[in-house]
């Protein structure tokens, strides 16, 4: 029969800009790695699987998660699984790793989630190579440009200013000065935010995330592996994907995100999540430009349609708010690639074992939240609800 | 009905409800999405299953063969997963299927699809350019610091296994030519097969790749789709027609080219699979009726049926299909694979028990990810 997954320990390692940064690619994954091991109380040879991802054309290497993983100084006849599915692999990653220990198969398993950031001199061109081949590719469309045809529509809906899109901008800045770990720790204030660089309408440089360099790793185990680990373990409570079409003439209405509300409703159903407001003690969504927050906010069912900003502003979202968000400063602070995408499932589950950085950690943390998104028009979404597992 | 019934040693195994491939093609004139959505929709159709009752769709593929980067985006709804489950792995399809298999074992769904597609962005019309265009590809994923500066890629790994079994008489020129020539001919004439029976004195005289491998000693490599059903054992039972039962599944994992495992002992990362694979099953190698197996040259395949548990069958029962040297698709190999297994369990009269094993080629035996699995007739 089916058995829970747990997580039972967690790394991260600092950020900073590729420019600026002092360790290879191997030594910074090897970084989380040992720090996931050491903080679960986990030797390596206790290992029977590792999960990891990369995105091939963002990366020097071609399917470079292989050779990666072999270099961290773990079993080297460890079964590997890689995987890629764009800005959703990082959290695709846990899932995976879930499933294999679910399934019976594994006992303890760790996702590895790498700084794919490091070989891509021009990462827009790189992302464009994701695009659809007859119009947007000879464009030269990016990420940011298809992640701007979101805000324009809510603009188009909701008559939103550049103003009022600025503020999880400025929160997630907020929140990520909190976080030692996170790159880039500057406060911002609306009108910086306004005043910043135009990138593609309504979006301006500060609302868009940085390229960042950073690792992480999370040790997925069975409720026997969780045993002897050091952490209190987070049951992974339930999870999922969903997906659109890679045409941006797929989606009904980019003012609302669809398929990301489909896939709320479908994990919450799992996770016997009725009031997502009340019952949520930590999230972490992932937005790279700012105004996707809000609209994320709402698909997953914290406020109402065309409230999303309102929530924000109103402080529900802050640390001391009713449902904190993004208390890591989100990937518009940090967006390291893969471990970018990883870094919601790490934050909210060491939040939720009381071991995040002292000062954005959530007393009393039980359930929280962490979701992923990515791939052309963002059509990918990937949600988990973990929940804090006392030991009896 | 298809009166399901599992043996009792396995543990919690999956149907195999339908397989289904595109036309196998040196070259397919047709995009990825394309060939994607042929093999999914007749494998939905052959199970008899409607889109929206599939619960996870997982594709294998490669971005680099693909010439986009995340190229699942293009291909993810014709596979399947629109507003559904889905996810990619970059691999052999072997791991698609594990996945997928483990998606049902762990009790999230209760019907799968494992889609696998290779059809390289490059044209035929000089093989020798898209051999040269594979090979780049091959070199660019091995390691950047030591591996890359000394010109390596699949090809050169394989021949030095070969040269290095050959240089301490463990195999003779001529074993390696008379194995590719019993593989070719025995797969010659079957539906997939890309090469007619040859000779070895053929086999001897085809260009030569990298010394000692000649080219028909190398995988017949052909491009398209292939999709696979899967299902709990339980929906297998209300379903029109299931293959097989797919009793266990295992992986591996081969080390880089420093310790030399690829050299000395490239069938450990197979061996460990095959444990795997058969401990689920709960089974001993013994227990097993033929076994299809991915051998990238002659000089590999003795270590891999070894580490396979399959040195106790008759030949005509390793590879009957002719295996990765009759028709080899890329990154949807493992899908292949098991189709033939399952084929000649039905043609064995619906008796039996099956090995597969499969491995992307991208990196020869160094950093390889072999699975395997196991089948049990229906």
């Amino acid at each position: 029969m089916p058995r829970p997954a747990f997580i039972a320990g967690a790394g991260i390692t600092a950020a900073t800009s590729p420019r600026k940064q002092t360790s290879s690619a191997t030594e910074l994954v090897q970084e989380a790695v040992w720090k996931a091991l050491e903080h679960a109380n986990a030797s390596a040879d206790s290992l029977d699987g590792l999960v990891i991802g990369n995105i091939d054309g963002f990366e020097g290497t071609v399917l470079g998660a292989k050779h990666l993983v072999r270099g961290l100084g773990l079993s080297p006849d460890l079964p590997v699984t890689v995987l890629n599915t764009g800005g959703t692999t990082g959290g695709n990653l846990m899932q995976v790793a879930a499933r294999q220990v679910r399934a019976g198969d594994r006992e303890r398993v760790l996702c590895i989630g790498g700084p794919t950031f490091y070989g891509a001199e021009d990462l827009q061109a790189a992302i464009n190579t994701n695009s659809p081949m007859v119009v947007e590719q000879p464009l030269g469309m990016g990420a940011y440009h298809m992640g701007a045809f979101y805000p324009s529509a809510y603009q188009e809906l909701y008559g939103t200013t550049v103003e009022d899109f600025a503020v999880s901008a400025v929160q997630d800045h907020a929140h990520a000065a909190r976080n030692p770990l996170a790159h880039l720790r500057n406060e911002l204030t609306i009108e910086d935010v306004v005043q910043s660089r135009p990138l593609s309408s309504p979006m301006t440089m500060a609302m868009v995330c940085p390229v960042s360099t950073s690792a992480n790793a999370l040790l997925i185990t069975s409720e026997a592996g969780a045993v002897s680990t050091r952490p209190t373990p987070v049951l992974i409570r339930a999870m999922g994907t969903s997906s659109d079409p890679y045409l941006g003439g797929g989606k009904s209405d980019f003012a609302f995100m669809e398929n990301l509300a489909i896939l709320a409703r479908r994990v919450y159903a799992q996770a016997g999540i009725t009031d997502p407001r009340a019952q949520f003690d930590v999230v972490e969504v992932f937005s790279p430009y700012a105004p996707m927050q809000p609209m994320q906010l709402e698909a997953l069912g914290f406020a109402a349609p065309g409230t999303g900003i309102e929530l924000i502003r109103s402080g529900a979202t802050r640390i001391d708010g009713e449902v904190p968000v993004n208390l890591s400063g989100g990937p518009l602070c940090t967006n390291a690639g893969v471990a970018g995408e990883l870094a919601p499932c790490v934050y909210v589950a060491l939040q939720l074992m009381g071991d995040a950085p002292p000062d954005i950690q959530v007393d009393g943390a039980r359930l929280g939240l962490a979701h992923g998104t990515g791939g052309s028009f963002f059509q990918f979404e990937n949600l988990a609800v973990l929940e804090r597992h006392d030991r009896s | 009905m298809t009166r399901l019934h599992p043996s009792a040693s396995g543990q919690e195994p999956v149907a195999v409800l339908a397989i289904a491939t595109t036309a196998l093609r040196d070259e397919s004139d047709a995009v990825l999405d394309e060939l994607v959505f042929d093999a999914t929709s007749q494998a939905l159709s052959e199970a008899g299953v409607r889109k929206h009752e599939v619960g996870i769709s997982i594709t294998a593929s490669l971005d680099a063969y693909d010439g986009r980067s995340i190229s699942s985006g293009l291909t993810n709804a014709a596979a399947g997963g629109y507003l559904n489950q889905s996810y990619r792995v970059e691999g052999d399809m072997g791991q698609a299927i594990i996945a997928a298999a483990q998606a049902i074992a762990a009790g999230d769904v209760e019907l799968a699809l494992a889609v696998g597609v290779y059809n390289p962005e490059v044209s035929e019309r000089d093989p020798q350019e898209r051999r040269r265009f594979l090979q780049q590809i091959s070199h660019l994923a091995f390691e950047p610091h030591a591996d890359r500066p000394v010109g390596l890629h699949g090809d050169a790994v394989l021949a030095m296994h070969a040269g290095r079994r050959l240089d301490r008489d463990e195999l003779s020129l001529a074993d390696l030519a008379e194995h590719a020539s019993a593989e070719i001919s025995q797969g010659a004439g079957r539906p997939p097969a890309r090469r007619h029976a040859t000779s070895a004195e053929q086999v001897l005289a085809s260009p030569l790749l990298a010394d000692p491998l000649r080219e028909l000693m190398m995988p017949a490599e052909s491009t398209g789709a292939i999709a696979v059903v899967l299902s709990s054992v339980p929906r297998g039972r209300r379903a029109a027609r299931a293959r097989a039962l797919l009793s266990g599944w295992g992986q591996g994992g081969g080390g880089t080219t420093s310790p030399g495992q690829w050299l000395v002992d490239p069938g450990s990362s197979t061996r460990r699979a095959a444990g795997e694979a058969m401990r689920r099953a709960g089974i001993e190698p013994s227990a097993l009726d033929v076994v299809e197996l991915t051998s990238a040259t002659p000089a590999l395949h003795g270590e891999l049926l070894v580490a396979l548990g399959a040195t106790h069958l008759p030949i005509e029962r390793i590879n009957p299909s002719g295996g990765a040297r009759s028709c080899w698709p890329g990154i949807a190999n493992g899908g292949l694979r098991l189709l033939e297994a399952v084929t000649w369990l039905e043609e064995n009269e619906h008796r039996g028990r099956a090995l597969v094993h499969s491995a992307d080629l991208l990196t020869g035996s160094v950093v390889d990810s072999p699975t395997v699995l196991a089948l049990e007739a229906v």
